[in-house]
């Protein structure tokens, strides 16, 4: 069976290319991989984005949080790398660390210095790809976090992090044409997928035409 | 397994030809050679358009009916003594009664060499051809070219006769202007028209179009190795990009041929 079908190109990205990608984003905008308030992150950087403290609508003093998350690694269904949550049909797997920082203040109402505790913790999720129309990225759908007592307290907290790791992702859009190598332009058009992108054979995978 | 894997089909790939013979553009060569004993100065320009592309693995890209539009210019030198008798015309003396006699002087006529062009003509002959898919990286770009394998046959007999025609009507125009043609005209017409035979100009400009197609080699793709993905969106997002690595190209065939192109990706 021909790659191209009824289209004329097909082009195909390799789990290990795609993390590539992942690479060079993070490399490139590492802000994407650390959040915090302004306790922890002054103003937003290449290195780092500031984002507002939790308010207490004035009733007491602002929380001040951080968050740090590991460059991810991405798996294509089918599991290569043996993730904690395999990738299904059509799915990525995905696991990070994070380590996450609060602000405390001290026990007395008069000592109004912070203090930073740490804790580490693993995501592990899995997503689908997020169609544009000139280019994808991925959306994690599910994060389950091991080992959190209550089930519920585990729950709110994958729903937390699920949402900040798709921030973490939000960013890392890879257009069509870089899977496609440039082969496009004037000498064939604009390149117009017709069907996916979509996860198959441990690649991201789309057919298209040119116009 | 590599990191990107691009197929296209032979429409695309047939694109990417096209691209390609524009990108050529027009070519241009000069140089002397013989029509039979007349030695020539020429240049001829030439472009490749269309085609019908096919496949074939492992690497080969064959191109067949491409036309060849070609233009060419080119002089030469007929020395008519080579081809004339130089002959003299006697004295003539007329006798006078008790006087010496008047006599014309003996003249002898040494044929003069002419020029005849400069001959323009303008054409297009059929070329089929089969190319291997070459792959290179020089200091900055990839580049997948298509370099002919063999010059191929070139039919130029209808093209010949085109050129003998204009050939003829110049050499006529330059004979005309000889002093004392007139007898020797049929001659001179004669033995010319021998020399510049089918067989003559074809193998004269054979070897001229054939310049264009030896190693004839055009690119079908060419980008950096260095790939920007995403462009810089503002003072905190820088731009970000990947260097292509190991980059090839082949043929393959299933249901259908395709030209398919590999590659990994490294930090930028």
């Amino acid at each position: 069976m021909s790659f191209t079908e009824n289209s004329g190109i097909f082009a195909g990205a390799h789990e290990n290319g795609i993390n590539d990608f992942i690479t060079a984003f993070f490399d490139a905008r590492p802000r994407y991989l650390h959040f915090g308030s302004s306790f922890f992150v002054p103003t937003t950087t290449i290195n780092a984005t500031n984002i507002p403290a939790i308010s207490l609508g004035g009733l007491a003093p602002e929380i001040h949080f951080e968050i740090r998350l590991d460059r991810p690694k991405i798996d294509l269904h089918p599991d290569t790398f043996g993730f904690s949550i395999p990738p299904q049909s059509n799915e990525f797997a995905i696991e990070i660390q994070a380590v996450i920082q609060v602000g405390c203040y001290g026990k007395s109402i008069k000592d109004s210095r912070l203090t930073a505790k740490k804790t580490s913790i693993r995501l592990c999720g899995r997503g689908e790809i997020d169609r544009g129309f000139n280019d994808f990225g991925f959306t994690i759908c599910e994060v389950v976090l091991k080992d959190i007592r209550p089930d519920d307290l585990g729950e709110a907290l994958a729903c937390l992090l699920r949402q900040i790791a798709n921030a973490m992702l939000s960013g890392l859009r890879i257009p069509y044409r870089s899977i496609a190598i440039n082969i496009d332009g004037s000498a064939l058009g604009t390149l117009s997928p017709t069907t996916g992108p979509e996860i198959l054979d441990n690649q991201v995978q789309f057919r298209g035409n040119f116009a | 397994m590599d990191d990107l894997l691009v197929a296209v089909d032979e429409t695309a790939a047939t694109n990417m030809v096209r691209a390609g013979q524009t990108f050529l553009g027009s070519m241009t060569r000069s140089g002397t050679s013989n029509i039979g004993p007349f030695g020539t100065t020429w240049t001829a320009t030439a472009n490749l358009v269309g085609g019908a592309v096919e496949l074939q693995e492992p690497d080969i890209i064959r191109i067949a009916n491409m036309t060849m539009n070609f233009s060419l210019g080119f002089s030469f030198e007929i020395d008519l003594s080579d081809i004339l008798p130089d002959f003299c015309i006697p004295q003539v003396c007329l006798p006078i009664p008790f006087l010496p006699d008047i006599c014309t002087p003996e003249i002898c006529v040494n044929w003069p060499t002419i020029d005849v062009g400069p001959i323009n003509h303008s054409g297009d002959v059929d070329v089929t051809g089969d190319f291997k898919i070459l792959t290179t990286l020089d200091s900055t770009h990839w580049n997948v070219d298509v370099e002919i394998v063999d010059i191929p046959n070139l039919s130029l007999d209808a093209v010949s006769t085109g050129i003998i025609v204009l050939i003829t009507a110049s050499v006529a125009l330059a004979l005309l202007a000889v002093p004392f043609i007139g007898p020797f005209l049929a001659l001179a017409t004669g033995v010319l028209a021998a020399t510049f035979g089918v067989a003559a100009i074809t193998g004269w400009l054979g070897p001229i179009l054939s310049l264009f197609l030896a190693g004839l080699t055009f690119p079908i793709y060419r980008q950096p190795a260095v790939q920007e993905v995403l462009p810089s969106s503002g003072p905190f997002d820088p731009s970000f990009a990947i260097r292509l690595v190991n980059l090839d190209a082949s043929v393959q065939s299933s249901d259908e041929d395709e030209l398919i192109l590999i590659a990994d990706i490294a930090p930028a």
